[in-house]
């Protein structure tokens, strides 16, 4: 037991270090600690299993932030990873908050946790005609990847994406995600 | 003599739990497991994972066309024997004249590359005779090149094939449909700009030498520009031609699945620019499957006569699609997948109507190795089976032969599980952090010949099994 939690420690340990060599210096310049609290998962079943919500409130988000994560397994090309931004249009989960969004930028390439994929922000119409900002992120894992679908007012800037970072490093998420994937 | 007994029970029990541990495990040497369907012949296959095989009769041969995946981690390029050199996997030709002993011709390398990213994976046939601009010396074959291409090649001489056409700048090639007295052909690719890996390219290949473009189709959305959410991308599509006017196309693989039904006149004919209400113009419906399920082959089988309703006033002929999921996780890490009967008879309202999995419990399918679920179905719609038998593959559960003569009841009436060999590859999944791998049979494509045979092919280089019925599945055909 001691012996895996020591291999999963220097797992998350490697992957901390592995993201903050990569990630722009600007999304470490966190005002505060992002506050993310499990909330209740709000979308009905789908084809792939339920995953998990998380709603920051704090500066360190920009305002209130609510993300909705989940591994899919043998989604993803083994071979080239993720492709490109249609793979996140069509994957990441940005579909659940609204099935009419529209991209406001390319995407970015990003990596978390040794996982190396894209994120693109979207302006997302929702039901009754209010619009607002969300954010898809599609990480790969060999053939796996893991989906992240964003929303709020700062979802898909740097800020928001350094606290989603920080959330997926976290060590009972990630060790959720990996146990998802089959990984621990 | 009393005392035996028990001993003899205690053997009998033994002998339960081998066969159990055997269904767990498949080894070298193992026999194949079957019921009314027998082993003919088979062929290696080089050891390259195959896809589909295409049967085609040709002059007083019969010629099996086999696609390849591409290599696998360990093996990239396997030893063609015949040329003493690795080659890419591309198409097998073997002669299968005499199904007992099947002949390997030759090998046309194709992508280099592993999995389905090289290979040349899906293969159709079609005489230059009945082309209508085509050589009429000519024995035409399309094949899927790897993910980026496709191409036509003469094999009127099946030793030595001869390159025509190779449409390229595409994405992620995979099946086809041609049909052979018009030449239209309905091609697997991505377009660049479209925001799927996968949609249906229209080519006129009447005249094999000089394809034309008709146009790119796909589902609202999906096309260039557009935003919000992207419809689950092709798998592929199957026409009933100038006569039965319809194309019915399967989009998905485990998830999002759905069945399409397409007037042909209207996809070939109408406007072709990619705008939402152009992609529109030819769909006649949509049925939607569960979000945990995709659709692989959608097999239509029109004016079905339904014994039980054969005294009603109405509907006593139906039009049925089968459709068909693709497993695509190892050991039951998904829903399950399986087969569906689609009742299309009205058009506009298809509604399922039946469904057939193969009993996991019946050979421990999910802790085999691999994968356990459907694949793909036999296309042929040659009379000796067609509206009789569909013969489906299950991955590591074998084919199964599926007689859908009440195709509100189907029933397995007979399979065949391949034994492995010393070519079959591992199949790994990853539990506790570890990789644990197995090798098992992954049963990936089947297809028939108007003599009967049924011809079926390994995911996972285990090779070519020619098979015929016997018992109950050959008396549900008809065959003496």
């Amino acid at each position: 037991m001691r012996l895996r939690l020591a291999v999963a420690a220097s797992l998350l340990a490697g992957a901390a270090a592995s993201f903050v060599s990569q990630a722009p210096a600007s999304w470490l310049g966190l005002v505060s600690t992002p506050d993310w609290q499990e909330i209740a998962w709000p979308f009905g079943r789908d084809g792939w299993p339920t995953g998990r919500a998380f709603r920051c409130t704090s500066l360190a988000c920009g305002g209130t932030l609510d993300v909705y994560v989940r591994p899919k397994i043998g989604l993803c090309n083994c071979a080239t990873g993720v492709s490109g931004d249609a793979e996140v249009d069509a994957v990441s989960d940005v579909d659940l908050i609204s099935d009419d969004f529209v991209p406001l930028a390319d995407g970015q390439v990003i990596t978390i946790a040794g996982m190396t994929g894209r994120m693109r922000a979207y302006t997302q119409r929702l039901p009754g005609g209010h619009t607002q900002r969300s954010a898809g992120l599609v990480l790969a894992h060999r053939c796996d990847l893991v989906a992240a679908a964003s929303q709020g007012a700062a979802a898909g800037t740097a800020q928001a994406a350094s606290a989603i970072t920080l959330l997926l490093q976290r060590a009972d998420v990630m060790g959720w995600m990996l146990a998802q994937m089959g990984k621990t | 003599m009393r005392s035996t007994l028990p001993l003899l029970a205690l053997t009998a029990s033994l002998a339960m739990m081998a066969t159990i541990t055997a269904h767990a495990a498949p080894k070298i040497g193992d026999p194949p497991e079957a019921s009314n369907m027998r082993l003919v012949g088979s062929s290696d296959l080089q050891g390259r994972s195959a896809y589909q095989p295409t049967i085609f009769h040709q002059g007083n041969r019969y010629i099996a066309y086999i696609g390849h995946h591409g290599g696998t981690d360990d093996i990239h390029e396997p030893l063609n024997p015949i040329t003493g050199k690795k080659e890419p996997n591309g198409t097998s030709i073997v002669d299968v004249t005499d199904p007992a002993h099947p002949k390997y011709l030759t090998h046309i390398p194709g992508q280099p590359g592993t999995y389905e990213g090289g290979g040349a994976q899906m293969v159709r046939i079609c005489d230059g005779k009945l082309l209508p601009k085509g050589d009429k010396t000519a024995i035409y074959m399309l094949r899927a090149e790897g993910s980026e291409a496709h191409e036509i090649w003469n094999v009127a001489d099946p030793e030595h094939p001869v390159l025509i056409t190779r449409l390229t700048g595409l994405k992620d090639t995979h099946k086809n449909f041609w049909e052979c007295d018009t030449g239209i052909a309905y091609l697997v690719s991505g377009n660049p700009d479209w925001r799927i890996r996968r949609m249906t390219q229209v080519y006129d290949l009447s005249d094999p030498a000089h394809p034309v473009k008709i146009r790119d189709f796909g589902l609202p959305g999906q096309e260039p520009g557009s935003t919000g959410v992207v419809p689950t991308e092709l798998h592929g599509g199957i026409s009933t031609g100038v006569k039965g006017n319809r194309v019915y196309f399967g989009y998905g693989t485990n998830k999002g699945g759905l069945l399409q039904i397409v007037d042909r006149d209207k996809l070939l004919h109408g406007p072709t620019e990619p705008t939402p209400e152009n992609l529109r113009y030819p769909e006649i419906s949509r049925m939607y499957l569960s979000s945990m399920n995709g659709a692989h082959t959608t097999f239509p089988i029109l004016h079905m006569p339904i014994a039980e309703f054969r005294n009603d006033k109405e509907g006593s002929f139906r039009d049925i699609v089968v459709i068909v999921d693709e497993s695509l996780v190892n050991e039951c890490n998904e829903a399950r997948q399986m087969v569906w009967i689609a009742d299309i008879t009205v058009e506009t309202r298809p509604m399922g109507i039946a469904s057939y999995t193969v009993p996991e419990a019946s050979g421990d399918f999910c802790s085999r190795g691999g994968r356990f679920g459907s694949h793909s179905s036999s296309e042929s719609m040659d009379p000796v089976y067609y509206g009789k038998l569909v013969f489906i593959t299950f991955f590591n559960a074998g084919v199964r032969a599926l007689d859908i003569r009440d195709p509100y009841h189907p029933k397995e009436v007979g399979y065949f599980i391949p034994s492995i060999t010393a070519n079959t590859d591992k199949r790994c999944v990853t539990m506790d952090g570890k990789e644990v791998c197995k090798t098992a049979i992954q049963s990936n494509n089947v297809e028939f010949d108007d003599r009967g045979y049924v011809y079926v092919v390994d995911r996972a280089n285990t090779g070519l099994s020619i098979l015929e019925l016997t018992g109950e599945a050959r008396a549900a055909a008809g065959l003496k």
